[in-house]
């Protein structure tokens, strides 16, 4: 196998591996973590509180 | 070959804005101080473009991965973890010249006819591992280590740091928000000086803040080598004259690392090479390749 394809198979396995710990991540409640922090103005972010 | 780099930066510049604009069209919180709160919040974008900005349509991936590391309730940051594995093995730094918000302001800032232009730091070899220290030291392990009694964290980066939240969100929000002007104090002013030095550096350094300081740009710098997006040197067509790393305003010489890690992909070699030696890479047409071979 060439070199090339090595790197296309290594990304196409970290796309697969990113697919699966976004949807771990989904069902674990992750997104309502950061739902709950984008939806409120993080004072921390603009150099407040 | 001039016009074709021209024609190719014009069109990056278009292509910048519009994706700013897109990520960031909520046009009625710049009005009323406050930010949106719809759905698409749950999505992260791929640029660094801070929650906080009243126009912010989705979430900055460090912003969620902070959120994730310093809540007690989600120690392992799976979903912002998966987001920035999937934008890194997709677009690599891409993402950081095509699609990051705070790279356009740093681009059309180092436009202004002032100073005489440089494209590095002095010591540029060893300040661009500072993005990196930033990352596992600011972003990763600070928050984890340093909790209150609830085992809540702080975000370090955000709040000490980030100069695209200050621009973004911090300004534009005081600016229209009383009730935010009046609890202003000594942090904001030191988010402010910093993003005064960021920007100032900006109009004579190509993207220092890319360079030496972005832990989102380290992240996918990783992933660069590898991304299906990614280019491609034919060495029978290459003849070493070097006006690749001539134009090239990261200080890659594509010569010698045509999928370096500081590579944004800006294409401006791919442009500017007089025999086309520096393509972009087909992944489908090499396994097409691979498999007819076989």
């Amino acid at each position: 196998m060439s070199k090339d394809n090595l790197k296309t198979l290594i990304a196409l396995l970290l796309i697969v591996i990113a697919l699966l710990l976004i949807n771990i991540g989904i069902i674990y409640g992750d997104v309502g973590v950061v739902e709950a922090k984008s939806t409120n103005i993080c004072l921390e972010c603009i150099g407040i509180g | 070959m001039d016009k074709k780099v021209k024609k190719n930066k014009r069109t990056r510049l278009l292509f910048q804005a519009a994706w700013t604009a897109l990520t960031n069209g909520y046009l009625y919180g710049f009005i009323s101080g406050k930010i949106y709160t719809g759905k698409t919040k749950d999505f992260c974008v791929p640029g660094l473009s801070c929650y906080s900005c009243p126009g912010a349509l989705g979430s900055c991936p460090i912003g969620a991965l902070q959120a994730q590391l310093n809540s007690p309730l989600s120690k392992v940051p799976f979903y912002a973890l998966g987001i920035l594995i999937f934008f890194g093995s997709v677009f690599g730094r891409f993402v950081c010249g095509w699609l990051c918000p705070f790279g356009l302001i740093q681009d059309l800032l180092y436009k202004i006819p002032l100073f005489k232009k440089k494209k590095n730091l002095p010591g540029h070899h060893i300040l661009r591992w500072l993005k990196y220290a930033v990352l596992v030291l600011i972003v990763i392990v600070l928050p984890i280590l340093d909790t209150d009694d609830a085992g809540t964290g702080k975000p370090y980066f955000c709040e000490y740091i980030c100069p695209s939240g200050t621009l973004f969100g911090g300004i534009p929000l005081v600016t229209v928000n009383s009730g935010l002007r009046d609890s202003i104090g000594g942090r904001f002013w030191w988010k402010i000086g910093l993003l005064i030095i960021v920007l100032g550096a900006c109009i004579k350094v190509y993207r220092p803040f890319c360079k030496y300081m972005c832990p989102l740009g380290a992240c996918y710098s990783l992933f660069n080598p590898v991304a299906i997006y990614r280019y491609k040197l034919n060495k029978d067509k290459c003849t070493g004259c070097g006006a690749c790393a001539s134009i090239c305003k990261m200080g890659v010489d594509p010569c010698k690392n045509v999928n370096s890690p500081e590579c944004i992909r800006c294409g401006d070699c791919l442009k500017g090479c007089p025999t086309n030696a520096i393509e972009k890479y087909n992944p489908i047409k090499g396994l097409a390749k691979e498999n007819s071979h076989e």
